[in-house]
Formats: C-alpha cells, structure tokens, sequence
C-alpha cells in the first residue's frame, strides 16, 4: 500500500477547519455571555497545552499513526483495546456532526425533509472524500478553506455596523467560575477534539513538524472561532446570544447594506458545510483507519469508509433526542464524556512514550560505549 | 420507512460498487466484514423504522457521567 503524503500546509489547513468545525453554527461559551472572549482566550491556553502533549505524541514516533504507536508501547492486547476506545470516540464523534449538520439544516430551511435524508446525505459528502484518499482531501481542503476565511471576515467586517461595544460589559459580572466552566467545555469542544488528528499527522511529510501544525492551527481556528463568537455577542447582545440556538447564523441576518445587500446568512452555512465536511471526514478517516489498523491492514481503509460512515448515519439519527438535548449535551456534559479520550489516553501515553523513548537510548548508548 | 428505504438504496450501491469486485478478487477478510457491517446497518435501519424507537445512548453516556463525577442531573 502506497503511503500517503500531506503536507505542513495541507495539515494545518484540515486542522483548522477540524477545529472551526460545528462551532461556526453551534457557537462556543455562549453561556458565558460577555465574557465569551475571555472564556475562549483560556480555552486556547489550556488547549495549546494538551496540543503540547499530541504533537510530542508524533514527534518521538515520526511517521507512525496513534494506532501503531498504541501497539509499540502497550503490547499488541493492550493497544488494540486502547485504540479501540479511541475509534470508537471517533465513530461517536462523527454522527455527532452529522447530527448538527442536520438539525441545522431543518431548523434553518428543509423543516419538512426526514431527518435521515439530510444526515445521509452529510454522510455521502464524507465518504466520498475518504474514498479518494487523504491526498486528494488535503488538496481540497487547502482549495476551499481560503473561501470559508473569506466569508467568516466578509460576515464579520458586514455586521460591523450593528456591533455595540458596550455588549463586552460588565466584565465579570457573574465572578471567575462560570468563565471558567465555559473554558472547560470550549476546551472540550471544539480545541481538544484535536485529538482525533493524531492519526492523520502520521501521514505528515518526513521534513513536517508536528508542533508548527498544531499551535498554527490553534492560532488560525482559534481566531476564527474567536470572531464568530464575538460577531454574535456584539451584534445580538449577550442575553440574545446565550438564548439563541444558532447565533451565529441569527447574527449575520441582521446584515442589510442600502436594502441591496441582505440575506446573506446562507454564507454562515456555506463555513458550515465545509468546514463540517472537514471536521467529519477527519473522524470517519480516524475511525476507517483505526479499524483497519484492527484488521492488520488486510483491509483497505478506502474501502471501510461506506460500511462504517453507514452506521454513523444511522447512529446520528438516534444519537439524541431533540435539537435541546443537543445543545445541553454539547454545553454541559460533553466535556466530561470527551475527557479521558481528550486529556487522560494522551497524556498516559505520553507518559509511556517518554519512558520507553529514554530506555531506548540508554539502552543504546550502553550498547555503544561497551563496543 | 423513508430510512429503510434510503439504506437499502446505499446498500445496492455498496454491493455493486464495493462487494462484488471484493467477490471476484477473492478477497474474503474484506468481503466479510463489508457484509457483517452491511448486515448491522440493515438491521439498525430495520429496528428503528418498523420495531420500536431506538435508545437514545446520550441518555446512557448522561447517566454514566452523573454518577462517575457526582453531578446534579
């Protein structure tokens, strides 16, 4: 099998549309009200941590994806049953976004349209895209995320004229904590679900560095993130914002330039679309590649992809109840589901990695000084 | 029945597109794991649109994270 290649730029590119993702309709820290910004500042501070421990991950085992460095460090049982937990996270994590995909676009246009017909067709844009290779969807990705820039600041600089100021007052007004529990869940989602780019990363050029990936990535889909919250909180007013289910969107149909230029949210679905396309073909790539790993490569992960994207369709229709316990799921208890696969597996890993790192040149030199 | 109609039209498209060329290659690994999952989606599909409502697993996951970490429901 044929390794595939992506580059420094094409990474960071998926990456930062991985990490712009749902959050570009979902919003993030809306909770926090005014003090959305400061939430996401430590939101970035905590992830540029952990994003310390992934890129470390793949810098001491170069070209090797999470899969692979899992077996190498826990043994053949013990990594299998680790990267088990990891697709399947994966796999959870996929319908998850169809399923936003999907309410989003009842909500906002095909009310009448069975849910399954539009999760479906989410799903098919996914498979599609893995089905022509990491290769080809780098390419892609690095076509198309300049346009979803391009609309993110067009939306942002438009609604300019509604942003009032004074919405980023009182600051603090409700004390540190809930700021500081809207971090943790903005933490969760969208910064640490990073996690799941690990198994990409392997396929990252010889000469690419992981760490450049990563706190770029940060950098570009933390800005992004940044602004779209800010555009919702400065055009609707924080009580506005935290009640609306998707601000964002809500924010950029005030734009009404002359009575000419209106109507403009669809561009909050085309970010959507794409960097929802990106974010959900990532994990369908982590899982296929995950399982295919399972299967000792005896299957190609190309040709996983329709199967297992299938049963994320499927599972994205049951996934939750309503739009509300959407939305209560992602705000209030995600954070706490997503740990131990987010926080805890890296950083035991890490741990572990280090450790057999070091043994591993000791051992070496040893060797070296008795020659 | 929208569901199930729509996964039996993927499946058709899966099974000529994917598992016949699987078939004819002799690769049985991949031809039987194509089909096991195949069989689980037809299955889920089937369940969810004649049997009964499926549970809903971020009830189960909300149950398990209020007693893991001790938080008010």
């Amino acid at each position: 099998m044929t390794k595939e290649v992506i580059s420094n730029k094409q990474a960071i590119v998926l990456l930062s549309g991985f990490i712009i993702g749902s959050t570009s309709i979902l919003g993030v820290g809306t909770n926090t009200k005014q003090d959305v910004w400061i939430t996401l500042l430590l939101a970035m501070a905590l992830a540029a941590v952990i994003y310390f421990v992934y890129a470390r991950i793949i810098a001491l085992y170069p070209g090797m994806n999470i899969y692979e460095i899992l077996d190498v460090l826990f043994g053949k049982v013990l990594g299998k049953i680790i990267s088990l937990c990891f697709i399947g996270y994966a796999f959870y994590l996929q319908s998850l976004i169809l399923r936003n995909f999907a309410e989003f676009i009842r909500a906002i246009s095909l009310s009448e349209t069975p849910m399954c017909v539009i999760a479906f067709c989410g799903m098919l844009l996914s498979f599609y895209a893995i089905r022509e290779g990491l290769e080809v969807f780098a390419r892609w990705a690095a076509m198309f995320f300049p346009i979803m820039v391009f609309f993110v600041l067009l939306t942002t600089s438009l609604t300019l004229p509604w942003s009032d100021l004074n919405n980023f007052k009182p600051i603090l007004f409700n004390g540190f904590k809930p700021v500081f529990e809207g971090a943790l869940s903005a933490f969760a989602f969208p910064f640490a679900e990073a996690v799941l780019f690990i198994p990409t990363m392997g396929s990252l050029q010889q000469k690419g560095n992981p760490y450049k990936v990563y706190y770029t990535s940060l950098l570009i889909g933390g800005t992004l993130v940044m602004l779209v919250s800010l555009r919702s909180l400065l055009v609707l007013g924080p009580e506005i914002a935290s009640l609306q289910y998707y601000s964002s969107y809500a924010a950029v149909q005030i734009i009404n330039l002359g009575n000419f230029l209106q109507r403009i949210e669809v561009s909050v679905s085309i970010v959507f679309l794409i960097s929802g396309l990106m974010k959900s073909s990532m994990c369908l790539y982590a899982s296929v590649k995950g399982i295919s790993h399972l299967l000792s490569y005896k299957m190609d992960y190309k040709t996983l992809a329709l199967p297992v994207n299938l049963l994320c369709g499927l599972l994205a229709l049951f996934v939750y109840k309503n739009a509300m316990q959407m939305f209560e799921w992602a705000e209030v208890y995600y954070k706490y589901f997503a740990f131990p696969f987010q926080v805890a597996l890296p950083i035991i890993t890490l741990i572990v990695a280090e450790f057999k790192v070091r043994a591993r040149t000791q051992n070496g030199n040893q060797a070296s000084s008795e020659e | 029945m929208t569901t199930l109609i729509m996964v039996i039209i993927i499946c058709v498209g899966m099974i000529i597109v994917d598992v016949i060329p699987l078939y004819k290659n002799q690769q049985w690994l991949s031809f039987f794991v194509y089909l096991g999952l195949l069989t689980v989606a037809i299955v889920v599909a089937i369940t969810m649109d004649v049997c009964f409502q499926m549970p809903c697993p971020a009830d189960w996951f909300k149950k398990i994270i209020i007693l893991i970490w001790g938080l008010e429901d």
